[in-house]
């Protein structure tokens, strides 16, 4: 009698195992074939502008608002450059400089010179801004990149104060209950390097409760 | 029944491992040169010149790692060579009368066969454009369900910029964006 159970046991064991092999290689089938061998593994990637958990977490400010701000004020300066009579009206095209960061959160200063890259690279890219400024790269990398080609750093060009612009940024925070509830503030300036005179600004709230 | 437990635990393993790390795979950095490469192939600096246009010399110039990952040099140098070297630039910086140039440290190594660096890399090979990328990343840790921090959020950001090496100006720009999650600790 027990021998005649085996062979169903086994069958039953078999088509268990097989099953199994079969659900564990189709949970990894995607991962497979949305990632060709040569080019590795691309699991645990995330579009940057989904919020997730860890964001809202983090006693940090949201990437996800850092990246939206700056989309937001690369978009407003270039809509808005032709409309700044001081800029629009002047007789060559003026130059626009990275200015400095004031940070007044507990998110690294890092995290805001980023920003600031990026809103500096969409007014590069933008064929509203480019009729009407210059954009700069800092002197100091600039020199950096020179010293490797052994060209006299130092040299490189400079610009009439009048006619140069620069992006400045601040980033304060509120924070209630030990932590708990973050108000961000974020505020990015273009100021004339001579007159001090703000030509442009963009504000961003955002609260995080974590 | 038991077999049955053991199946299902070892599908679900399969399927719900979380990645146990945000750093850079091969995929990305090679996903980033190949976007860069196209977007500088289709840029306005290079719209508009043909090979009688004034001579441009684009410099390799430095490559900056600013993020929370270690990149080795290697791994570097390959996003700008792939993107600046890659498939068909340099045919198409022939059409549009630009010329790549080594930095003199690497041009160096030409010394090895023979060549004599000094009259090599005179001033004619001055750049007059510098090629630079930057890495950087805006890196996020939480608790999940109240432990102690286990997850991680890092946004990468890999930068290609051309600039001036006599005005400053930024001529180029783009960057390639991606976020990488992970969960763990590395004692789970």
């Amino acid at each position: 009698m027990p021998n005649t159970a085996h062979p169903a046991r086994f069958t039953t064991l078999t088509a268990l195992c097989t099953t199994a092999m079969l659900l564990s290689l189709s949970g990894c089938d995607q991962t497979q074939t949305t990632n060709p061998p040569p080019r590795g593994d691309t699991g645990g990637r995330v579009d940057p502008y989904r919020s997730t958990g860890i964001d809202a977490g983090s006693a940090r400010a949201s990437t996800v608002d850092l990246l939206e701000f700056s989309d937001r004020v690369g978009e407003a300066l270039a809509s808005r450059i032709a409309t700044i009579p001081e800029i629009a009206g002047a007789a060559d095209r003026v130059v626009i400089e990275m200015g400095a960061i004031e940070n007044s959160t507990q998110t690294p200063s890092s995290d805001f010179a980023i920003m600031r890259r990026r809103v500096f690279a969409s007014l590069v890219n933008s064929d509203l801004v480019r009729p009407y400024a210059d954009i700069l790269e800092a002197p100091e990398v600039t020199d950096r990149q020179r010293g490797r080609f052994a060209i006299d750093p130092g040299s490189t060009d400079r610009y009439d104060t009048r006619a140069t612009y620069v992006l400045q940024g601040f980033f304060g925070e509120l924070s209630r209950g030990g932590g708990i509830q973050s108000n961000y503030y974020y505020e990015m300036t273009l100021t004339n390097l001579q007159s001090r005179r703000i030509l442009f600004v963009e504000q961003f709230d955002s609260k995080q409760i974590r | 029944m038991a077999v049955l437990v053991c199946a299902t635990v070892l599908a679900c393993s399969a399927c719900t491992t979380a990645p146990r790390t945000t750093r850079h795979t091969a995929a990305d950095l090679l996903e980033a040169s190949d976007t860069l490469r196209d977007s500088l192939a289709r840029s306005v600096w290079l719209a508009g010149r043909g090979p009688s246009s004034p001579p441009y010399r684009l410099g390799l110039g430095e490559t900056v790692n600013r993020s929370a990952d270690r990149l080795s040099q290697a791994a570097r140098r390959v996003i700008l060579a792939r993107t600046l070297l890659g498939e068909g630039m340099l045919d198409l910086f022939d059409a549009r009368g630009v010329a790549v140039v080594l930095p003199p440290a690497d041009a160096q190594e030409l010394a090895r066969f023979g060549v004599d660096e000094a009259s090599h890399v005179g001033a004619y090979e001055r750049p007059s454009h510098v090629a630079q990328a930057t890495f950087s990343s805006l890196t996020r840790v939480a608790s999940l369900a109240g432990r102690p921090a286990d997850a991680r959020r890092d946004t990468f950001l890999v930068e290609l910029t051309i600039i001036d090496a006599d005005s400053r100006a930024v001529v180029f720009t783009d960057r390639f964006e991606y976020a990488r999650v992970a969960a763990g600790r590395l004692f789970d």
